[in-house]
Parts: C-alpha cells; structure tokens; sequence
C-alpha cells in the first residue's frame, strides 16, 4: 500500500473530560492549521488497538500525550522515541499502548512509521471528571505547541515557512 | 496471628486496578481483594449539562467501548422525554449495537482471551501477550481480525460519523437513516462476519475445546462459582444486547425475576467495604451476605456467560446451535464456571454476526423516518443495555429545562465487582502462598480469574507509558509488602 499523501502526523492523545488528560488535546487544537497539507493533524481519545487505525501507513508521527510524575512540581515536558516506552506485554485490549501497536503492525506485516516520536507533558491529575485542566497543567500548552512545531519542522523543513 | 489491614479508602488507585493479597502466619492466603476505580466525581460532572448530551459525554467514559455508553445513554434520553423511535431508528441502533458487539467481543477473543488459552496460562511471561496470540494462531489470521475489525469500524462510522464518539443516538431515533445505495455494503459486511464468527468458534473448538489441559482449567473448581445470573432478554427470552427486560436467575436456573430498565433500583442495592472506592450491586430481594456465593447471597454476575445463563436460547439459529453445544458439553443450565465467558464470547459473535445480517437486509431499515421529535416534558430516564462486559443502566434526573438534576451509572463491571472478588479470592487462595508469591505462573492464574470478566477501568487514563494499571500486592501476616507486581 502506497504511503498516505499526508504522511506526517501530529497525534494529540487524551480525554477532554478527565482535567490534565485533555493536555494532548489542546496542544493538538492548538497546532491545527499551523502545517502544510503533508502534515495531519489529529487528535484521538481513543486508545488500545484503535492507534492502529491513526498510524498505518504514516511516515513519521508525533504523539502527544501526558505523564503522569512522581513529583509534579518541578517536572518538566520529555521527549522521546517510541523505544523507551517500554516493551510490549499488555494482555487487555483495554490497556494495549504505543508499544504493544508496533508490535502487533510488524508481526502482522502493516507499515509502521518509520520514527514515532513522543511529547509528553507532565500533569497532576488526570482522572478527575472536569473540562478545565489545572491552571499550571494549561500553562504548558504553549511551550509544548512550540516544541511540537519545532520536531515537525526539523522533519519537513518546508513546514518552516507556515508555522506561526 | 493473622491481622486485618484496613486500606484507606481515600488512597489515590491513580486510575489503576488492584489486586491484594494478604497471608496469614501459615504462608496461605487470609484474603485477596480487587478494587476497581469508580468514575469519581462523575455524577458531579455532568449535573448542569444538557441531558441531550449524555450521549456524547458518557461515550466519552471508555475509550474501547464508548458505543455501549452511548447507547445506553440513546435510551435513557427516550424514557426522560417519553419518545418512541420509529421501526427503522430502532433498527439501525440495534444494527449498529450488533456491530460494535462483534467487533469487540472479536477483539478481545483474539487479543485477550488468546494469551490465556491459546498461549496457554503457563506460557513464558513474554509469550503471554497478544503477540503471542498472534504467533500462534498464525499472521493470516491475525490479519483477518484486523482487516474485519477495521471494515466493522468503517460501517459504524457510515453512520455516526465517527467509531469512537459516533454522533448517532438521539432522543426519539437517529441522526442519519440508511441510504439503499448503502444498504448493500452492510449486507455484505455481515455475510462475512457470520463467516468470521463462526470461524472464530472453530479456532476455539480446535485450540481450547480440544487440549483437555484447558479443559480442566474451565472446569475447575478454583474457578467456579454458583451465583445469580443476570442479562437483558427479548420477549421468548431469548438472548438481546440492544433492547428488552433483565432477567436474573438463580444459581439452579430458575428465573428468580424480571424488571425493566425503571425497576432496577427495586431490584438492585448497592454495598459498600472500607477498603474499596466501588460499592458492590447486589440483588436486594436476597440480601447481602457477604463475599460468598450461593442462593443465599445476593451476589449475581453478569457478562456473556451470565446472559447465556438467564436466557433460555439464542434468537438466530447458528448462535443456538453453538448454545446447545456449550450447555451439552458442559453438564447443561446454569454453567457456573468463570472460565466459559470465552466460549460464551464467541458463542455471542454468532449471534451478533447474524442479528447484524438480518437487520442489514431488512427492507424497513432504510426508510428515511428515523426520528420521532420529543414533546413532552423531561423529568426521569432510565435505559439499559448489555456491554459486552455486562448490563449497563444509565439513570437520568433532569429539570424542566432538561438539564441534569441527578446522574447514576451502574457499568457492567461494576455489576460484577463482587463475583470478580470472589474469583480473585477464590483463585489466590488455591493458587499462592508464600512459597509461590513469585511464581509468575501461579499470579497469572490469579489474574484469569478477572480477566475472563474483562473488567473496564472506564477512567483509565492515556497517561504514559499506556501499559495495563494493574497492581498486584502480596503482604505477608504483619501487612509487609513481600511483593509488588505492577502490570
């Protein structure tokens, strides 16, 4: 199968309404329109083999989602590449992660991308029903929008010339 | 002298599950628990809103299955604004109900149910996964599951705009009837998924049925418990995810009583233990007894099994016969081993594939009245539906407005807190002790007991790393951690 035309994704992962667990959301809704036709992007409150559906045939994605620290205070936003997540051993189709997917993809012959990189930003609570994120959780929104335009930018320099 | 730890209850499980195993002076199991986060707050969280967008909101709960909430939630909004949907919305729910059920319970034979039969329960820690599933049961058919997973998806969002959050149910129908242009592509979808399904029962049959070690394991002791069982039925009794009265039986069979979706808080009450954020539904005509089975202790079960159990047959013939076949090899009604979900899982995707083909060749389904607009007042709703995982309620008390005033949820793992205590109890008591407390062997036994109920941790989180919140405590008699297996 043919890579997709937009082949470069920008996954915002969460939930919108258990408070820190939207942050991936809203960097996502806050880079919408900030990248040429290449690059998608989406955001997904999906989880477990429905990750599967968002990175087949993709080139390069960047996963945007939260942690969740031993100390919040003082913790700060983390990148990395899919490796050091973790290896593979969920056994619940409920708990299936990142790891588990690429697994399942290469066992079963599909195109996983080539780099999935990770941006995630450290939150306190990420369980408690409520649309509004905590007020220190929000203020990272901005520094991570940057830092996600800067790994799509050093991917497609051409994305350089749309960011704002 | 063995000691009795409280847990505090205001603990943080951070969204995880856990299991803990206490043992006594002897090294045997005293007690082993397993808690299982509420949806904290959530009640809460939603008075205020619009009861129209329960819907969205509720589907929002669970990541793997927010059809199940949304429905659930389609329903409630019928009964708060007394609104009858016309035949074909009702038809197009069911159908689309019927498909997501398929898809899911395909995923989790497949990727859930696999590490612990088709695996084997004894497999290495590594195998033990649903890579191993897939090694095993060969790279074809994984593809098949994902391929037919992905068509099913593809169908659903035709309809609701999106498979995750489908903007589908609303109060008195639908939002999008079913062109006849398209009615040929669901027809043909579900031509194949009847194949699927009843290829998945022969991978059962050969992989599981047919290695008398697995057998065994289904059969055993360790896994079996005699309690009430409780599922939605059709007017012949007869098996229904999307509509119908919850029957419950007794651990011999007999039905002990029938109530609609209005009647549950007559039926069921809730129990609460210090040492667990969730309450425990019980049936209130029995009482509760305690953590132990019975017909005398109003613990009940729900989930594929317990449907099979309170029904008297399946509504579509290939799902009967797989029916007949489980109760023939089994010993007949009730089956009361833990361990048979999974057969019972498929026995279902029988039933769904073929309920999902009559509905999709239906000439009423594509008749573009799918709404009744709601005019009445909205006070109290009610609906229920069977998750995959089990009977789900939704509550709904709202003002003139139709704003909520008051929200309650029962989800079907909720429904099964107890007999999945009871499992977990029962399981960790045959199976660890201070000699096994590291035998990953041993604990992984341990976990099928609550695995074959696949319990929902509706707020789970995406949190990183994405890996399953299970944590697994054995104390010894002084309440000393030994050991601490996070999974």
């Amino acid at each position: 199968m043919e890579p997709r035309v937009n082949s470069l994704l920008v996954l915002g992962l969460g939930n919108e309404m258990l408070k820190d667990d939207a942050v991936g959301i809203r960097v996502a809704e806050k880079l919408r329109g900030s990248f040429p036709p290449e690059v998608e992007v989406r955001s997904t409150s999906c989880f477990g083999l429905s990750l599967l559906d968002e990175l087949i045939d993709r080139e390069k994605v960047l996963v945007i989602d939260s942690y969740v620290p031993q100390e919040f205070v003082g913790s700060e936003i983390q990148e990395c590449n899919l490796d050091a997540v973790g290896e593979a051993e969920s056994t619940s189709p409920h708990f299936v992660g990142l790891g588990e997917v690429r697994e399942i993809m290469r066992k079963l012959g599909l195109r996983f991308p080539h780099e999935v990189r990770i941006l995630a930003i450290p939150v306190s609570d990420p369980i408690t029903f409520s649309y509004e994120m905590s007020p220190a959780v929000t203020a990272l929104v901005d520094e991570a929008a940057a830092r996600a335009r800067r790994i799509v930018e050093a991917w497609a320099p051409a994305c350089a010339r749309w960011t704002t | 002298m063995a000691q009795r730890i409280t847990i505090d209850p205001i603990t943080r499980l951070e969204g995880h599950g856990k299991i803990e195993i206490f043992l006594d002076d002897s090294g045997k199991v005293s007690r082993a628990y397993f808690m299982v986060p509420e949806l904290r707050g959530f009640e809460q969280f939603v008075v205020g809103r619009p009861a129209e967008e329960m819907p969205q909101i509720t589907s929002r709960i669970c990541g793997v299955c927010p059809t199940a909430h949304h429905m659930a939630a389609t329903k409630a909004l019928d009964d708060l604004y007394k609104v009858d949907p016309p035949p074909a919305a009702k038809k197009l729910r069911e159908m689309i109900y019927s498909i997501f059920t398929l898809e899911d319970h395909a995923l989790h034979f497949y990727f859930l149910g696999g590490p612990d039969f088709v695996v084997g329960p004894k497999a290495p820690k590594a195998e033990r996964n649903i890579l191993g599933v897939i090694g095993k049961v060969g790279v074809e058919v994984g593809k098949r599951v994902i391929g037919m997973r992905k068509e099913l998806r593809d169908l659903i969002t035709l309809l609701g705009g999106k498979v995750i959050h489908p903007v589908f149910g609303l109060p008195g129908g639908v939002a999008k009837p079913m062109s006849p242009a398209d009615q040929p592509k669901f027809v043909e979808a579900a031509k194949r998924g009847v194949e699927f399904a009843l290829f998945t029962l022969s991978v059962f049959t050969d992989v599981v049925l047919k290695n008398k070690e697995y057998v065994d394991a289904i059969t055993s002791d360790m896994y079996t418990h005699k309690t009430y069982y409780m599922g939605l039925v059709d007017e012949k009794n007869r098996v229904n995810f999307y509509d119908g009265r919850v029957r419950v039986v007794d651990p011999t069979g007999k039905e002990f009583g029938v109530f609609t979706a209005r009647e549950y808080l007559d039926a069921i009450a809730e129990h609460v233990e210090p040492w667990s954020y969730i309450k425990f539904p019980y049936l209130k005509k029995v009482g509760w007894k305690g953590f132990v089975d019975g017909a005398d202790s109003g613990v009940y079960s729900v989930a594929p099994l317990a449907r099979l159990n309170a029904a008297d047959g399946m509504a579509t013939p290939r799902a009967q016969e797989a029916y007949e076949q489980l109760y023939a090899t089994l010993g007949g009604k009730p089956v009361h081993h833990t361990l048979a979900n999974h057969w019972a899982r498929v026995i279902e995707m029988i039933y769904a594939a073929e309920r999902f083909l009559e509905l999709a060749s239906d000439a009423e389904i594509t008749n573009p009245i799918v709404r009744t607009l709601p005019t009445n007042i909205p006070t109290v709703g009610m609906g229920v539906v069977e998750a995959p995982r089990g009977t789900l309620f939704h509550h709904y008390e709202t003002d003139e407005a139709g704003l909520i005033t008051k929200a309650n949820l029962i989800v079907a793992t909720q429904n099964n807190a107890a007999r999945i205590a009871l499992s977990v109890d029962k399981a960790a008591k045959a199976l660890i002790n201070s000699a096994t407390a590291n035998d990953e062997g041993a604990l992984n036994m341990v976990e099928m007991a609550f695995r074959a109920y696949d319990p929902c941790h509706g707020c789970g989180t995406h949190s990183l790393p994405g890996s399953m919140p299970i944590r697994i405590e054995i104390r010894d008699a002084a309440g000393n951690l030994l050991r601490e297996i996070r999974r």
